[in-house]
């Protein structure tokens, strides 16, 4: 039998997994339902006062939907992500997860699958379907202060694009994709890379790290740049080149990290 | 099944636990593995599982090579840490999530040996007391078939009947495919199932014999005086239970705990014997 | 089964063995425990028990039908018979003898001892 990889064995592992980690990740969607219902609900405007805002083209501004959106999937993806190996910080655990018959490859490719895509997925999946119901909702809400949309040409009170076409109508935005891959393994590594307190731990070495590298960052541009004067302002090309290089950076350092965790997970002793 | 070629291994570099230790073990036996506190017995089974790694040497099980932790090899080898795990399901989930791993899974004996426990299987695992959940896992182990078993302390936390039906079942389970290695320090419990002892002293093995060659070489007996043949003594209600060479081909009864005091004892008396 | 601290425990074996031979429990020709079942049995390592069956096969007790199991040989009671006789006479005999020529017992008193001791313990 192949000792790398073998499909039978992975659907075996997977099946194992979700028997002990299903129950506690379908709670976990549940809580995540309800956090996001209720930022929508604590944030639905109260058109009576003059304070909202209305867009360009007439329609009610929901400007907490984008900060909503990114900052629960931050702290959702990042949390599952840092829980994952939770059982190899405690010995006793660590070992009947090391002992099961599956190789090194099929239990990190389970740890991608689980920690990663599947809570990608069912988080953009909860998000739209909460986020579809209440546009739904303020449009009915509102039924007299709509306007053209322009992409249907519908008359909505608010635009009916769901936040995904928000997110892919700018063309900037795609740039960022890569980021909850790269959030997402950092906090994986730190699972395994720590024995308790993971995510703790993770997100303050990280910071550290970061302000580090800004700092260093900072200091090397005013070396370069100090006593020297701009010559000419940086032009459209320029500006997507720098975004091109942190999308694929961005992708790069995902991948690299995950190799990391794969040595991690090769390497543990218990 | 098992080849140990010059392990070096330590925790910490400055004190090595085991320093060029080269050891054999083939099938159709029980091993006791004995040793101190700190001697280093669970960290050499922890070695055999691939659940750490040999610092210096070469191990070889059943061909493989643990630290690769090959399915082939996992699926042969069933491991009962004396601190263990078991998540907050039921019985027949367990199995479900865990079974199919091992392809010569025995169902019929599981049930057998869960029955033959009194393990209640309705009841969530994390809800049963510790003796109950070592159960499981010792029944699960067996059904593996795992050709390698290797238990450590398998008697803690067990009670006086089910120390009884442990060791029925190890008799049982032990056959001249299966290599059994068990570490104890409560030697009473099962002193007459294990056949070869594996003492662990001083970062290698102390004494590595069967239970045939040791009571063929020493006598194991009550005296009333002690006398220069004695190799080692311990006062007790009528005497001394000593041990001495065996100069009269006395076929005596091993007493396992009175060799693990000699032997820690007088080491430099008892090489020459078992070399 | 309760060893006891003097003896080999696949000598102990034997004679358990032994024991159910001389009461009648276990017949000639008749099959005796597998290895494996005394050893869950008397909870000892089956090659231990294995030990206690190559024994009593050289004293020609218990014989090995290839592939059926180990049988209660015909003249097992004779046998048995004979080799605690051995037994007794390289193990207790010498105790006894001790103490006879300690206590300076003389036979014609100990013969009148053993009557009396048949007598009320066997009718005979």
């Amino acid at each position: 039998m192949n000792n790398t990889f073998n499909i039978n064995r992975f659907g075996l592992l997977l099946k194992r997994q979700w028997l002990e980690f299903g129950k506690i990740y379908l709670m976990s969607l549940v809580v995540l339902t309800g956090i996001i219902i209720a930022f929508y609900f604590f944030n639905i405007p109260d058109l009576n006062r003059s304070l909202y805002r209305w867009d360009d083209h007439g329609h009610v501004q929901l400007g907490f939907r984008l900060p909503t959106f990114m900052a629960i999937g931050f702290l959702f993806l990042t949390i599952v992500a840092s829980t994952y190996f939770n059982a190899f910080g405690q010995k006793p655990k660590a070992i009947m997860e090391l002992m099961t018959p599956a190789s090194v490859t099929e239990k990190f490719i389970c740890a991608i699958l689980f920690s990663t895509i599947l809570s990608l997925i069912s988080y953009l999946l909860i998000f739209y379907i909460v986020d579809a119901i209440f546009l739904n909702y303020f449009n009915e809400l509102w039924q007299h202060n709509k306007a053209t949309n322009y992409n249907t040409g519908k008359l909505t009170a608010v635009s009916f694009s769901t936040l995904f076409d928000d997110l892919t109508s700018e063309r900037e935005f795609k740039f960022f994709f890569a980021l909850p891959f790269f959030f997402s393994s950092i906090f994986l590594l730190g699972s395994i890379y720590f024995n308790r307190f993971h995510y703790i731990k993770t997100a303050l070495s990280v910071t550290a790290l970061f302000s580090f590298i800004i700092f260093l960052t900072i200091k090397f541009g005013n070396l370069m740049t100090e006593g020297k004067t701009r010559v000419y302002a940086v032009d459209y090309l320029e500006k997507d080149f720098v975004f091109k290089i942190f999308f694929w950076s961005s992708v790069a350092l995902s991948l690299i990290i995950w190799l990391i965790t794969y040595v991690r997970l090769k390497e543990k002793e218990v | 099944m098992i080849n140990i070629n010059n392990l070096n291994f330590g925790y910490n570099k400055h004190k090595p636990l085991f320093k060029n230790m080269s050891m054999r073990l083939s099938n159709g036996h029980i091993y006791g593995l004995l040793g101190k506190n700190g001697a280093g017995k669970s960290t050499l089974l922890k070695n055999l599982a691939g659940l750490v790694y040999a610092q210096g040497g070469t191990l070889d099980v059943m061909g493989y090579d643990p630290a690769k932790r090959q399915p082939a090899l996992l699926e042969q080898i069933c491991f009962i840490p004396e601190e263990f795990y078991l998540p907050s399901v039921k019985i027949g989930t367990y199995l479900k999530a865990n079974a199919p791993f091992y392809k010569n899974f025995d169902y019929g004996y599981f049930n057998d040996l869960i029955k033959e426990f009194d393990i209640p299987v309705e009841q969530k695992l994390i809800n049963m007391s510790y003796g109950q959940k070592k159960k499981v896992i010792i029944a699960f182990g067996l059904a593996t078939q795992a050709k390698l078993v290797i238990m450590d302390e398998p008697t803690n936390g067990l009670d006086i009947p089910s120390k009884a039906q442990f060791r029925k079942i190890m008799a049982s389970a032990m056959t001249d495919e299966r290599c059994i290695i068990i570490s104890t320090h409560q030697v009473r419990d099962l002193d007459n199932l294990i056949d070869t002892v594996i003492m662990l002293d001083e970062n290698d093995i102390a004494l590595k014999a069967t239970v045939e060659e040791i009571t063929e070489k020493l006598t194991f007996k009550k005296v009333k005086e002690i006398d220069d043949s004695i190799f080692y003594a311990e006062p007790s209600l009528s005497g001394y239970n000593a041990v001495m060479p065996n100069y009269h081909q006395e076929e005596s009864k091993l007493d396992m705990e009175l060799l693990f005091n000699a032997i820690l004892a007088e080491k430099i008396k008892f090489k020459p014997l078992f070399s | 089964m309760e060893f006891r601290d003097n003896k080999a425990i696949y000598l102990q074996i034997a004679e358990y063995v032994c024991e159910h031979i001389l009461l009648g429990k276990w017949k000639a020709d008749e099959k005796v425990p597998s290895v494996r079942e005394l050893a869950v049995e008397m909870e000892v390592n089956p090659n231990t028990v294995m030990r206690t069956y190559e024994l009593l096969q050289n004293k020609n007790i218990i014989k090995n039908k290839r592939g059926i199991g180990f049988f209660v040989d015909e003249a097992a009671t004779e046998q048995v018979k004979s080799y605690r006789k051995q037994q007794f006479i390289a193990d207790e005999l010498p105790v006894v003898f001790r103490n006879i020529y300690l206590l300076n017992i003389g036979f014609d008193e100990l013969e009148n001892q053993y009557k009396t001791f048949v007598k009320e313990n066997f009718n005979a």
